[in-house]
C-alpha cells in the first residue's frame, strides 16, 4: 500500500516539476515575470496544492480507507497535472534545464536521505511535493554562478570569432515591433551585394546572438545583421559590448514587456542603447522618423549620427509615399536622398511594413545598392509568419497578426484591416504583458476595434474583459460580438459570411502557454 | 579567419594527370593572406584523399607511396559547416581533418567535370566555384550541347551521332547514313571527352571504320561532323556569371597533326613545364599556341561576343573556355566545345586580358558566394513544411492553439 502512495507522489512530484520549469522557461527564467505568473494562475496552484494537502491530512489517519482515498486523491491528482493538450511552445530540455533538474535532483535526494530513507519517506514526498513550485526557483539561484560562469565562456568564445574578424560589419536592429521584419528584409536586399549572416528567427538575447556567432558565423561572411531585444535595461548593451556594431537601426519604440521596464521612458532608454554603441564605435544610426517616441528622443541626443527614414514625410532622408493598398500587397514610391525616385511593388500589406522596407532600403542604400536595383528584392519579399501576413482563401482572407501583439502594432493592424472593402471581423484574446495599463490598454484596443470592424471575436473571457468593456463604452450592437473557446472556432463562424460577401479577418494575438492554463 | 577553401582535383578520368597539374599550379597562385587551402586528391578509383604530400606535384611520381602516406578522407555535414573526416580514422586521431567553407573543383573530364563533383558538392550546401550540374553537365555532352546552341541560333557544324549499340547492330547502314549526310573528310568524336583523346578524321570508308572503332573504345555515343580543310582553331576564355559576364583575349593553338591531338595539347607542353612547375607562372601548353591569336579585330570582336553567347545560353557561372573553328575558306565561325573547366583554368588568356591568376581565383570564389547564396533565397520561400497542415486552422504554426 504504502509503496503505491510514494509511487503516486513520486509520478505527482516529477509532473508538477516538470510544469513549472516548463512555465519558468516561457517565462524567460525571469524571477519576477516568473511571480507574476504565478500570482495571475494561482487558483491552479491551489488546486494542485489542495490534492497533496488532503492527501497529508488522509495519512496522518493510519486506518485501511484512508490510505485508499490517499491513493484515489494522490490519482486523481496524477490526472488533473497530466498536461492536457500539445503546447504552443513545447518544452525544450535545454542544457540549462537538465542543469536545473539535476540540482533539484540532488535536493530531493538530500531531503529524502534527511533521517534515513525509511522514516516518514512518503510524508518527505508530499511535503516535497508542496513545494514544488517554488523549487525551480531555488534551483535557479542555486545555480546562478554555473550558469553565469557558463554564459561567460561562451561570450568569450563568440568575442574571439569576432575579434578574427575586424573587417566583418555588425548591423544592430532594434524596436519595439519590426525588428524581425526589417532585419529579414535587410537581409534579402543585402544579399545581392554582400554574403550576409542573421540571426535567425527571433533569436534576440545575448545567448542567441552569442549561439548564432558560434554556430553559423562563417569566415565568408562580410555582414552581421544581429537582432536585439530587450525584456529589462541593459540588455541591449549586453549584446552591443559583444558585437561592437557600426550601423544600426530602431524600428519602433512602444509600450512594451512593461512588467519588468515600468515606464516607456526606460523603453526609449534601452532602445536607445544601441544608439550610445554605434555612437562609440563611430557609425551610422537609422532611425524611424514617424515614431513620436524616437523622434522626441532624439531632440536631445543631436549627437547621434543619424539617417532618416520613413512614410509620408518629404524632409526624411528616406521617404515613402502614394501607398496604395490592395488584398494583393502594396505599391508605393520611394525617394532616396538624392531625390532619386521609384516605384515599388510587394506582397505585404500596411503601413508600418512600408517603414519597415524603407529602413531596409535605407541601409543598403547607404551600403552601395542603388534603390532601382533593390525593385525585384521588394517584389519578393515575404511576409514574417504572423506578422500581419496576408492568407487568402477565396472569398475569405485572413491577416495572421497572432505573434505578440502591443498596442501600437495592433492599432496599426486595425488601420490595415480599414483599409480593405468588404466585411471585417477581428479575433483577439486581447493585449497581454502591458504591466499597470494592462487594462486600459485593452480598453483603449476594445474602442478601436468598434471603429473598423463589423463582427467582433473575442478568443476566451479571461484576457478579453476589459477589450469588452472598451468595446460596450461604444455601443457597438451586442449581437455581433461572439465570445470563443479558440481562433479555429471564430475563423469557422466567420467563413459563414464569406458565401455572399468578402470578409476579412484580422487575427490579432495570440496568447502564450502560460497565460492560458 | 581565413576562408578555408577545398581544392578537388584528379578523379576517374582520362584527363586525370593534366587536372592534378591545374589544380596545384592554381593552388600556388591563391592568396594565402586570404585563403586557406586544403587540396583533396580524388585517386583513379575516386576515393578522396588529404595530407600534406597531397598539394606537392614532386611526390605524384611514386603515387603508391603518396596514398600510403595520405589520409582518406569524405565530406560530412557537421552543424552549419562542412567537415572533411577521415574515413578509417586510427583510435588516436580526431575524426575531423578539417573543415572547409568553399569547394573548388578543378577537375577536367567524365565522370567528374561532368556535373557528377558539382551534383555531390551542391547535396552539402556549400558553395563551390565554377559552373552548376546542369550547365557543367551539357557542356560535356558534345551532341546535348550542339543542339542547345543550334537551337538557339548559334553557329555550330551539323553533325550526326550514333550510339555504339547502334553501330554494332549494322555498321554498314551507320556508314552509308555519314555517307549520305557529310561529305569526306570528317571528323569522329567520341561524345564526352575533351583534351582530343580519341578524336581522328577520316577521309574515306576505311579510315571512318578505323576512328568510329577508335572513338567506341572511349565512349558509348560517337559524333560525326564535317572536318573543315582549311581550319584555324581559336579559343576564348568567359568569365562572370548569369548577370555580368567578360570575354577574354584570344588565344589559336598551333597543331603538328591534323587535329590539336592530347599529345600537343598537354603532353609536348607539359614536359617543359614539368620541372619549372614550381614557381612558375607559364601555362602548361605555352610551347604550342599563339597568344593573341593570329585573327582580325573584327574576327576577334565576334568570336568574344559569340563566347558571351554561349556562356549565357549554357548558364553557365565562372570560368569556362570555348572552342571555337574558323572555316577559312569560307570565313565562317562555328563553335566546336565547350569546356566548363578549362585546363589552367586559361589563365594565360585572363593574364593577357589584365587580369591576373590570383585575382581571376578571387573573382572565382566570389561568384561562387553569391550563386549560393542566391540558391539559398529560392530554397527560403520553402523553410516551412507543406506537411505540416493547412494553415487556415491555425494561426501560431508550431504553437498548436488551445
Amino acid at each position: 500500500m504504502k509503496s503505491i502512495i510514494i509511487i503516486e507522489y513520486s509520478m505527482n512530484l516529477i509532473s508538477l516539476l516538470v510544469f513549472y520549469m516548463h512555465m519558468f522557461q516561457l517565462n524567460s527564467y525571469f524571477l519576477r515575470k516568473h511571480m507574476h505568473w504565478m500570482k495571475k494562475n494561482i487558483k491552479k496552484i491551489m488546486i494542485q496544492l489542495g490534492f497533496i494537502f488532503i492527501s497529508l491530512i488522509l495519512l496522518c489517519v493510519n486506518h485501511l480507507i484512508s490510505m485508499i482515498s490517499v491513493i484515489i486523491v494522490l490519482a486523481l491528482s496524477i490526472i488533473y497535472n497530466m498536461p492536457k493538450q500539445k503546447a504552443k511552445v513545447p518544452f525544450q530540455l535545454t542544457n540549462r534545464v537538465k542543469r536545473m533538474f539535476l540540482t533539484e535532483g540532488i535536493l530531493i535526494g538530500i531531503v529524502i536521505w534527511l533521517g534515513g530513507i525509511d522514516t516518514y519517506l512518503y510524508i518527505k514526498l508530499g511535503i516535497l511535493n508542496i513545494f514544488s513550485s517554488v523549487l525551480c526557483i531555488i534551483v535557479n539561484a542555486i545555480n546562478m554562478p554555473i550558469e553565469y560562469f557558463g554564459k561567460q565562456r561562451y561570450i568569450k568564445q563568440a568575442q574571439k570569432i569576432l575579434d578574427e574578424m575586424p573587417d566583418l560589419l555588425v548591423i544592430g536592429v532594434t524596436g519595439s515591433y519590426g525588428k524581425t521584419s526589417v532585419k529579414n528584409f535587410l537581409y534579402k536586399i543585402l544579399s545581392t551585394k554582400y554574403e550576409v549572416l542573421k540571426t535567425p528567427k527571433n533569436f534576440n538575447t545575448t545567448m542567441g546572438v552569442v549561439k548564432t556567432i558560434r554556430e553559423k558565423l562563417k569566415p565568408t561572411h562580410q555582414i552581421f545583421i544581429c537582432e536585439m531585444g530587450a525584456t529589462k535595461p541593459g540588455d541591449i548593451k549586453e549584446i552591443c559590448n559583444i558585437v561592437k556594431p557600426k550601423m544600426g537601426i530602431i524600428t519602433s519604440i512602444g509600450p512594451q514587456h512593461l512588467e519588468s521596464f515600468k515606464t516607456i521612458k526606460n523603453v526609449i532608454k534601452a532602445k536607445f542603447e544601441l544608439a550610445d554603441s554605434v555612437k562609440e564605435n563611430h557609425g551610422v544610426m537609422f532611425l524611424n522618423g514617424n515614431d513620436t517616441n524616437i523622434v522626441n528622443a532624439i531632440q536631445d541626443k543631436t549627437d547621434i549620427n543619424s539617417i532618416i527614414y520613413g512614410v509620408e514625410k518629404k524632409e526624411f532622408n528616406y521617404n515613402a509615399y502614394d501607398l496604395k493598398s490592395s488584398l494583393k500587397g502594396l505599391t508605393f514610391k520611394i525617394q532616396d536622398e538624392n531625390r532619386e525616385e521609384i516605384e515599388l511593388k510587394t506582397k505585404l500589406i500596411g503601413k508600418h511594413n512600408v517603414m519597415n522596407i524603407t529602413a531596409a532600403m535605407a541601409i543598403g542604400n547607404y551600403l552601395g545598392i542603388p534603390i532601382k536595383n533593390m525593385k525585384a528584392s521588394i517584389r519578393e519579399i515575404q511576409s514574417v509568419e504572423h506578422r500581419l501576413q496576408l492568407i487568402p482563401h477565396g472569398n475569405l482572407t485572413i491577416i495572421d497578426d497572432s505573434y505578440n501583439a502591443n498596442p501600437i502594432s495592433s492599432k496599426l493592424a486595425l488601420e490595415t484591416l480599414a483599409e480593405f472593402d468588404g466585411i471585417k471581423i477581428v479575433v483577439t484574446p486581447g493585449l497581454i504583458e502591458l504591466g499597470e495599463k494592462e487594462k486600459k490598454y485593452n480598453f483603449e484596443f476594445g474602442q478601436y476595434i468598434t471603429e473598423v470592424c463589423d463582427y467582433i471575436f473575442l478568443v476566451g473571457e479571461d484576457h478579453s474583459k476589459e477589450v469588452l468593456e472598451g468595446i460596450h463604452s461604444r455601443k457597438f450592437n451586442k449581437k455581433k460580438i461572439f465570445v470563443v473557446r479558440t481562433p479555429e472556432e471564430a475563423v469557422k463562424k466567420a467563413n459563414k459570411y464569406a458565401v455572399k460577401d468578402r470578409v476579412i479577418v484580422l487575427l490579432e494575438n495570440d496568447l502564450p502557454d502560460n497565460y492560458n492554463v | 579567419m581565413k576562408i578555408k577553401v577545398g581544392v578537388f582535383f584528379g578523379g576517374k578520368s582520362v584527363e586525370h594527370e593534366v587536372s592534378i597539374i591545374t589544380a596545384l599550379q592554381a593552388i600556388e597562385n591563391m592568396n594565402k593572406e586570404k585563403y586557406d587551402v586544403i587540396p583533396i586528391y580524388i585517386a583513379k578509383d575516386n576515393k578522396m584523399y588529404c595530407g600534406n604530400s597531397i598539394g606537392d606535384i614532386k611526390k605524384y611520381t611514386n603515387l603508391k607511396e603518396l596514398l600510403k602516406n595520405s589520409t582518406q578522407v569524405t565530406l560530412v555535414q557537421k552543424g552549419e559547416k562542412v567537415a572533411i573526416i577521415r574515413s578509417e580514422k586510427k583510435f588516436y586521431e580526431k575524426e575531423v581533418y578539417d573543415y572547409i567553407d568553399i569547394a573548388f573543383p578543378i577537375v577536367h573530364g567524365t565522370n567528374v567535370e561532368d556535373g557528377t563533383i558539382q551534383g555531390y558538392l551542391k547535396m552539402f550546401n556549400i558553395p563551390f566555384v565554377g559552373c552548376d550540374v546542369i550547365s557543367s553537365a551539357i557542356g560535356m555532352d558534345k551532341y546535348v550541347c550542339k543542339c542547345i546552341l543550334k537551337e538557339n541560333g548559334l553557329p555550330v557544324l551539323d553533325c550526326k551521332c550514333f550510339s555504339k549499340k547502334a553501330y554494332n547492330d549494322d555498321s554498314k547502314k551507320v556508314i552509308e547514313e555519314i555517307e549520305n549526310a557529310i561529305p569526306y573528310p570528317v571528323i569522329v568524336k567520341p561524345i564526352n571527352l575533351g583534351s582530343s583523346v580519341g578524336i581522328s578524321i577520316a577521309n574515306d570508308q576505311e579510315e571512318l571504320q578505323e576512328a568510329i572503332e577508335e572513338a567506341f573504345t572511349y565512349a558509348k555515343k560517337i559524333l560525326v561532323e564535317k572536318a573543315i580543310k582549311n581550319l584555324k582553331e581559336v579559343n576564348c576564355s568567359v568569365l562572370g556569371d548569369y548577370e555580368e559576364t567578360m570575354s577574354s583575349e584570344c588565344e589559336e593553338p598551333i597543331k603538328t597533326d591534323e587535329i590539336l591531338s592530347y599529345q600537343d595539347k598537354y603532353i609536348s607542353g607539359g614536359k617543359k613545364m614539368g620541372g619549372k612547375l614550381e614557381g612558375s607562372k607559364t601555362s602548361m601548353n605555352a610551347g604550342v599556341l599563339k597568344l593573341p591569336a593570329d585573327i582580325s579585330k573584327d574576327t576577334k570582336e565576334k568570336i568574344q561576343i559569340l563566347a558571351k553567347k554561349v556562356f549565357h545560353v549554357l548558364g553557365c557561372t565562372g570560368v569556362i573556355r570555348i572552342d571555337f573553328m574558323i572555316d577559312q575558306d569560307t570565313n565562317k565561325i562555328y563553335v566546336n566545345e565547350v569546356n566548363t573547366i578549362p585546363g589552367c583554368l586559361s589563365f594565360h588568356l585572363w593574364r593577357e586580358t589584365n587580369i591576373s591568376y590570383t585575382d581571376l581565383i578571387d573573382k572565382l570564389i566570389e561568384l561562387s558566394l553569391k550563386r549560393n547564396r542566391e540558391e539559398g533565397e529560392i530554397t527560403y520561400s520553402f523553410e516551412t513544411n507543406i506537411l505540416e497542415g493547412y494553415q487556415l486552422n491555425g494561426s501560431k504554426g508550431a504553437k498548436n492553439i488551445k
